[in-house]
């Protein structure tokens, strides 16, 4: 269980970021959280990883991952659950590796790290890792520097490391900002495969992907959570302006060919 | 794909003069310090490659002992501060921000003066010498590199790779060493070799103005200054000096730019 209880951050002026937020996820179970650009989604992550920046302080509430309090951890100790408790898939994924260090080395080191694997079998998952997210010529991009790839197979490079690292808890920031439509549908599959193993908390803007994979979604406004309950209840009832807004968003292309407007 | 469009010899070359330059000194043909009035003012010869001087010295002895001297003192300087620096950056660099204040503070108003005032301040307390000339370069070098790499490091420390590779559950020390540094190495060794060059200059320019580096030690600046009084008749006497100062800054800086050029391969 990974419970979020009470959090707050505040800037290192005095701004708050996130307020109050609460809320549980369960093995078992696959979490949307969506809402506004610089409403704390990414933030919310960042602070239950422990890479909030120097600037940023978690003032109150805890965060228990399997009963373990990660905000009375040190950052060593919290650096140790991460990779094999909690799992990250960052937003950025042109920016998320080390531009001077091949991605071989880069996949296969976090897995020797992580998972105490020999180099050579240490290769050979990451291999497999990389076929399942559909990039089938491996050794072109383990040869390959960052920069001489595309954020979408970057992104899935990122996935799969996580893959196979095999987190508790896997915390997703727009793990499909990316992808084309394919692998798209490709990585929710995957995602939705690992669910029986892992709880997975997804911050996401996809309506489609949040309506087939979340059971429920909670919406963020100016650091607080608003809303909370099933996409399809979010859809048909919003409550607060922005949800309303993304709401009608979604239904605008399914309307008619043309628009009623007032006279 | 990493290697289009690059010449090795870029780097090959002028690392070699600079090498050639430094420890040339093993292969010269004459003492550097034999004086022979007899032999004044010669023209290049078998036995003396590019003439003798005005007290019968072989020309490119003294021009190979001075590059000795003068290089030595640049690139010892340098690999201290290197590596000083190095440590020392990314050490202060990830110090959390609102901690360092006093530090940066320090920072900031010791390298606010250039690097020449050093020299002169070192120069006067401790009298000239190779050994005040080489802790002058390296305290006025060394924090100017601290500074670089301390911000350089707080700028790599909130990247996305860096959290990212956190997130993955690396150690601090791990971090540092295989992300952090050799993603600031790169500028580091830039800016030294930047420095480098301007040193040669600093460094010759004190000894042709006279605070040189002692008596009887040879060096480039040294063998300008004292063949002014027969530039016009024997102007090879300076001419060969001057070229080698001007083929070593000259080396230095092409390093730099392909210093340069190699991290944008990567960017």
């Amino acid at each position: 269980m990974l419970e979020v209880q009470n959090v707050s951050v505040f800037t290192g002026n005095g701004l708050p970021l996130l307020r109050n937020i609460t809320f549980s996820l369960g093995p078992g179970e696959i979490l949307g959280l969506t809402g506004e650009s610089g409403s704390g989604k990414t933030t919310l992550i960042k602070s239950i990883m422990g890479i909030l920046p120097k600037s940023c302080r978690l003032v109150s509430g805890k965060i228990l991952a399997n009963n373990i309090d990660l905000t009375a951890l040190t950052s060593g100790e919290h650096r140790k659950l991460c990779g094999t408790h909690l799992g990250f898939v960052p937003q950025s994924p042109m920016t998320a590796f080390d531009s001077r260090i091949r991605l071989g080395t880069q996949i296969t080191e976090t897995l020797r790290l992580r998972l105490g694997l020999s180099p050579t079998t240490a290769t050979e998952l990451a291999r497999q890792q990389l076929f399942a997210v559909n990039l089938s010529d491996s050794t072109r991009i383990m040869e390959s520097y960052p920069s001489q790839l595309s954020g979408g197979m970057l992104q899935r490079v990122a996935i799969a490391i996580l893959m196979a690292l095999q987190p508790s808890y896997i915390l997703a920031d727009e793990p499909t900002s990316a992808l084309d439509t394919v692998n798209r549908d490709l990585l929710l599959n995957l995602l939705q495969n690992q669910v029986s193993r892992s709880g997975i908390l997804m911050i996401s803007h996809d309506i489609a992907a949040l309506k087939a994979l979340c059971k429920t979604v909670m919406v963020m406004e100016n650091g607080a959570i608003t809303e909370k309950g099933s996409m399809e209840q979010l859809l048909l009832s919003p409550c607060r302006k922005w949800t309303k807004e993304f709401a009608a968003a979604y239904r605008l292309p399914e309307k008619e060919d043309w628009l009623w407007t007032e006279y | 794909m990493k290697d289009v469009g690059r010449n090795p010899l870029g780097t090959v070359l002028p690392a070699a003069i600079i090498l050639i330059c430094m420890m040339g000194f093993l292969f010269s043909p004459n003492d550097p310090f034999h004086v022979d009035m007899s032999m004044r003012f010669l023209p290049p010869t078998m036995q003396f490659p590019f003439g003798t001087d005005h007290m019968g010295r072989c020309i490119l002895s003294r021009i190979l002992e001075g590059g000795k001297i003068t290089l030595g003192i640049v690139l010892i300087g340098a690999s201290i501060v290197f590596v000083l620096g190095m440590i020392m950056g990314i050490l202060f660099g990830q110090i959390k921000s609102g901690k360092g204040f006093l530090l940066d503070s320090v920072l900031n108003a010791v390298t606010a003066l250039p690097p020449i005032a050093y020299l002169i301040v070192f120069i006067g307390a401790w009298g000239n010498g190779v050994f005040t000339m080489i802790f002058a370069v390296t305290i006025s070098l060394l924090l100017r590199l601290i500074k670089l790499v301390k911000s350089e490091t707080e700028i790599e420390l909130t990247k996305a790779y860096v959290l990212s590779a956190v997130a993955a559950g690396v150690s601090k020390p791990k971090l540092l060493l295989f992300h952090v540094a050799p993603n600031v190495t790169q500028d580091a060794l830039h800016y030294i070799c930047l420095s480098c060059a301007d040193l040669i200059m600093v460094i010759t320019g004190f000894s042709f103005i006279g605070l040189g580096l002692g008596d009887n030690v040879i060096d480039w600046g040294m063998m300008v200054s004292e063949s002014r009084n027969f530039v016009l008749t024997y102007p090879g006497i300076m001419i060969y000096p001057v070229a080698f100062i001007l083929l070593s800054t000259f080396s230095l800086n092409l390093l730099a730019r392909e210093i340069e050029k190699r991290g944008e391969i990567h960017a």
